[in-house]
């Protein structure tokens, strides 16, 4: 019953909204259009109006009546395109298909990035190099199985008994084979053509694998099809329920639908709001789902950056690679636990706990930790630690080796949290300094000449450099400071805003951010970019976020409840308007 | 010079490693053997990111009578196969921005990137060019390089890391990735069938093996009318991908390319990783394996530290690349340059060692076009590119020389003319390669 609602304008029409500068010429200019897709639209009186989007009910009918009407723009799923596996989910998906301990991504080219994530489908092509790869790594993934043939798995797909039993046995198997690989259920006639590859091989026992080969190479599997039975149709229509079952599975366990979840796609009822809502809950709540705060943590607040961190040891003697994965450990249960818990979004900011073992505890000046493993701690008696600000990933990330950046850590601020990225620097004035005539000066003193230097830099530096210099009481491994190589740490700043908003330290920041309503629209946008595996519109951020919660009451877990259980994840297009 | 030989043995990156050579001839239509025959023409396009020090780079004076400048100092005994262009622009983007990426996406194609896309409006040249002299090999082009993708955050500017990361794209302007790991290149390209196998065993299973990819292919081209249209292009890449895979195992006739039996050892290091490509590709040319190659060392804007060369240099490469023409800064460039025209020269060296079927050296007979993104670090500016050419694609270019050009063509200009050399009939190529680079051929 999410969608039957009525639709609160939670963004007054010409809101004091901050603007930053999104382009070169915006450095220069005092004020310029917000970032592409992120600012709110203001609602006419007529979008304001009561409309529910339609229930998702009866599971079936015609979804373009359902999802149609005043709201037709809202419930525009938008031009989602075909995705293919990326690598985690490859070899997560084999993991759990086959039970193999193999991982043959590791083989294939990286996924490239876009809107910061692995998952977006317009960024997921295939070249004749993945082909290749494919190819050779479904050979070795059937020959596996067959080594494995005392597994459940095995047990489970080869069933019969293929050189006694001929074509039965043969569609048999590949009609599950198929079916759990491609999930959802293939007919006889389907798996025909595998069928008859299986006598062509010398042995049945070859042809077989020859046919299992094939399934795992087949576009049906290394893509998630959606079908659209009306391609160029403009009107949205609801998923079948095995591709519901199998967005709900990727976003949640970055992987294939388990028993249970196939059970209910299989059963007919998934598009029911119950049943949906049912999978939903189970699967937040299941081990599955640390895949998906895993890569939220990696990306969104970008701890996979810290495998490529490097640190002189004999500057920062903590500085080790267990410290490096504690750090990139404790981001990853930080969002497990707002996932798993309702808290509001901006207690990410202000967080009283943390998740640490010894080595961390140590960084932190935090005493009664032991072990190696990272562990819930109350930090209500340490009042420089809680929260994203204050974890060591966020500061190390953004930190040079020898020195911090406050540049860096303002402008992840700005684009990480806040979605509003500053442009990179203009030719010819990227700052130096390290430069010798700025000797003897403050990193502070230095970072001011800079912006004085020249007004095309102050622009944005006015709004990245003093977030950053608030953060100054943490070195470039996190540790915590009150002095540096120059004197007493000055930790003033301030938070760029109509008014801006003057605070010192990083525990004041961090409840200007909570409180800030673009951290929890930021928030919806990264997780929905990722859930949908491309931008959403404003429209689409807009309607989640209403259906998430009463501003600064949304969670992590609301908005992944809103965003399942409203249109864009349940319908698609095939036509119509591209990005 | 060391004549390709089934008894020759060829070292593999410092990594303690010795490859068998195939018999080059071997490889060539029964026809052909034993009669004077052309060589094979080969193209490399090597991309560095970051630009160069310019006043190190271009040399004093036009003509035939350079002497190399400190960068090209590396590859003085291949001076006569080294030509050098100087005043050439790169493609750049339109709003200023993304100079790293638009450099790095148009560096091969001729082509700005588009913002919201990733995908490219046209191929490159590299491409272009396999489309001819790559139809006779059993891969038709390899795409190598020396950095993966980030793990997280944002390409250059906001464009899609499909630009930063790829050189090379397809007919349909799909980003072709690189194979970055020497192992990986091995698995899935030098390795070839189990020696132990007959031909007639090979060729049965070759045909086992097709006739599963009719299935899937089939398969996949009567899902397209149920797809919508931007997803049928998703589907159409799968399908030119595996008809690749289809073409490949046509060419197994009993004889199939096998380039060497051991696999690389783990790489340490950056000279050892770069090292150890470049022995790659000169052994996949060598057994005919691939006729065209494109090399990324570096993702736009890579920041790879270099303090393996030089302690010194504690920042990134693309951090020091802003100079602000600041003596230190430039220092430690120049040491970056210098080590990476070192390593274009040890590249140099192994084609220059091979001989060709017909007598020779396979750098002569090939092509390597050498630039990267942007000029320089500091300026971002596209124009007074840094452009070498090495070999001479068959005796079509007279190399040796310093062309310099006024009126500033294009690298499309330039791959027009490099087509034109390989024999690829190409007239216009990009968005303005309107006509070939005069006094080159």
């Amino acid at each position: 019953m999410f969608l039957r609602r009525v639709v609160v304008c939670r963004w007054p029409a010409g809101a004091a909204l901050l603007l930053f500068c999104s382009s070169l010429a915006g450095c220069a200019a005092d004020d310029t259009p917000g970032h592409e897709g992120t600012e709110p639209r203001a609602r006419d009186a007529g979008a304001d109006a009561a409309h529910g989007v339609g229930s998702f009910e009866d599971g079936g009918g015609d979804a373009a009546a359902s999802v149609g009407g005043s709201a037709s723009v809202l419930a525009d799923p938008g031009p989602l395109l075909l995705r293919r596996l990326n690598r985690t989910q490859y070899d997560n998906t084999v993991r759990d298909l086959l039970g193999t301990e193999l991982t043959p991504a590791d083989d294939f080219p990286v996924d490239d990035l876009q809107f910061g994530f692995d998952n977006i489908g317009q960024a997921l092509n295939v070249s004749p190099l993945h082909a290749e790869a494919y190819w050779r790594a479904a050979g070795r993934l059937v020959d596996d199985l067959f080594a494995r043939s005392g597994s459940d798995e095995y047990a489970h797909f080869i069933s019969c008994d293929v050189a006694a039993r001929g074509d039965d046995c043969a569609e048999s198997i590949l009609v599950e084979f198929a079916g759990r690989a491609f999930r959802r259920p293939v007919s006889s006639a389907e798996v025909a053509p595998y069928v008859a590859l299986v006598q062509r091989g010398q042995t049945p026992g070859e042809g077989l694998r020859t046919a299992l080969r094939a399934v795992l190479a087949s576009a049906n599997f290394l893509f998630r099809i959606e079908r659209d039975e009306q391609p160029d149709a403009t009107a949205a229509h609801l998923l079948s329920g095995h591709e519901l079952a199998t967005r709900l599975s990727y976003l949640l366990t970055n992987s294939t639908p388990d028993d249970e979840l196939w059970a209910a796609a299989e059963a007919g009822q998934l598009q029911q709001d119950a049943v949906l809502g049912e999978q939903l809950e189970r699967l937040l709540g299941s081990v599955g789902v640390t895949a998906f705060t895993a890569d939220l943590a990696g990306m969104w607040l970008e701890a996979r950056k810290l495998e490529g961190v490097e640190r002189d040891s004999d500057l920062f003697e903590q500085w080790d690679s267990e410290l490096q994965r504690a750090m990139q450990g404790e981001v990853e249960y930080f969002v497990w636990e707002f996932l798993r818990n309702e808290r509001p979004l901006g207690e990410m900011l202000t967080a009283d706990y943390g998740f640490l073992n010894e080595s961390l505890a140590d960084l932190y000046g935090v005493s009664g930790v032991s072990g190696q493993v990272l562990q819930r701690v109350d930090l209500r008696d340490v009042p420089e630690r809680g929260g994203l600000l204050t974890q060591a990933s966020f500061l190390t990330i953004t930190s040079h080796p020898l020195r911090t950046s406050p540049v860096a850590r303002g402008r992840w601020v700005l684009s990480q949290l806040l979605c509003a990225p500053p442009p990179p620097p203009p030719p010819e004035v990227n700052p130096n300094l390290d430069a010798p005539d700025l000797a003897g000066l403050t990193l502070r003193e230095r970072l001011e000449q800079h912006r004085q230097a020249g007004s095309t830099c102050n622009a944005c530096h006015a709004w990245m450099d003093p977030i950053g210099l608030g953060l100054e009481n943490y070195d470039s491994i996190g540790a915590y400071r009150t002095q540096d190589e120059y004197g007493e740490i000055d930790a003033s700043g301030e938070l760029p805003g109509d008014p801006p908003q003057a605070f010192s330290g990083a525990s004041e920041l961090a409840q200007l951010i909570a409180a800030d309503p673009r951290f929890e629209r930021c928030a919806g946008q990264q997780l929905i970019t990722y859930g949908l595996g491309m931008k959403p519109s404003a429209e689409q951020l807009d309607e989640v976020l209403e259906a998430a919660g009463q501003p600064g009451e949304v969670t992590l877990r609301s908005v992944v409840r809103a965003l399942v259980m409203g249109p864009a994840f349940r319908t698609r297009r095939g036509g119509g308007r591209e990005p | 010079m060391r004549r390709a030989g089934p008894s020759r043995r060829a070292f593999i990156g410092g990594a303690s490693l010795t490859l068998c050579l195939p018999v080059l001839e071997a490889l060539l239509p029964r026809a052909a053997r034993g009669q004077a025959v052309a060589a094979p023409r080969r193209f490399i396009g090597y991309f560095v990111p970051s630009g160069m020090v310019m006043q190190d780079w271009t040399p004093a004076i036009a003509g035939s009578d350079w002497e190399p400048p400190l960068l090209l100092e590396p590859l003085q005994p291949y001076q006569n196969l080294t030509t050098v262009l100087t005043g050439l622009r790169n493609t750049k983007q339109e709003d200023n921005l993304g100079d790293h990426a638009g450099g790095t996406g148009a560096f091969l194609t001729g082509r700005t990137v588009p913002r919201n896309q990733s995908v490219m409006g046209g191929p490159s040249i590299d491409q272009v060019i396999a489309q001819y002299i790559g139809a006779e090999t059993a891969v038709p082009s390899l795409q190598l390089g020396g950095e993966g993708g980030d793990a997280a955050g944002s390409c250059d500017s906001g464009y899609p890391c499909a630009f930063a990361n790829q050189i090379s794209f397809s007919q349909a302007g799909v980003p072709l990735p690189k194979l970055t790991d020497p192992q990986q290149v091995f698995a899935n390209f030098v390795a070839g069938p189990d020696p132990e196998l007959s031909s007639a065993e090979l060729q049965r299973r070759a045909a086992l093996e097709l006739s599963a990819l009719d299935v899937i292919l089939e398969e996949a081209a009567a899902l397209q009318p149920k797809l919508s249209t931007r997803d049928r292009a998703k589907l159409d890449q799968y399908l030119e991908s595996f008809r690749g895979v289809e073409r490949r195992l046509q060419r197994v006739d009993g004889e199939p390319a096998r380039c060497a039996a051991v696999a690389p050892l783990p790489v340490e290091g950056d000279t050892q990783l770069i090292q150890t490509m470049s022995d790659l590709m000169a052994l996949t040319f060598s057994c005919d394996l691939t006729r065209v190659i494109s090399f990324q060392w570096g993702n736009a804007a890579s920041n790879r530290s270099y303090a393996f060369e030089d302690p010194q240099i504690v920042d990134g490469h693309h951090n020091i690349s802003h100079h602000q023409s600041l003596p230190e800064k430039l220092a430690q460039l120049r040491t970056i340059d210098h080590w990476q025209v070192t390593q274009l020269a040890y590249l140099a060296g192994k084609l220059a060692e091979v001989e060709d079927v017909n007598g020779k050296s396979m750098l002569e007979n090939s092509l390597l076009f050498f630039s990267s993104d942007i000029s320089d670090g500091d300026k971002h500016n596209h124009d007074d590119m840094p452009v070498l050419l090495l070999g001479q694609g068959g005796g079509a270019i007279s190399s040796g020389q310093h062309i310099v050009y006024d009126d500033q063509p294009w690298f499309a200009n330039l791959f027009v003319s490099l087509a034109q050399a390989l024999d690829v009939p190409l007239e216009t190529f990009g968005e303005n390669g309107d006509d070939p680079l005069e006094g080159l051929l």
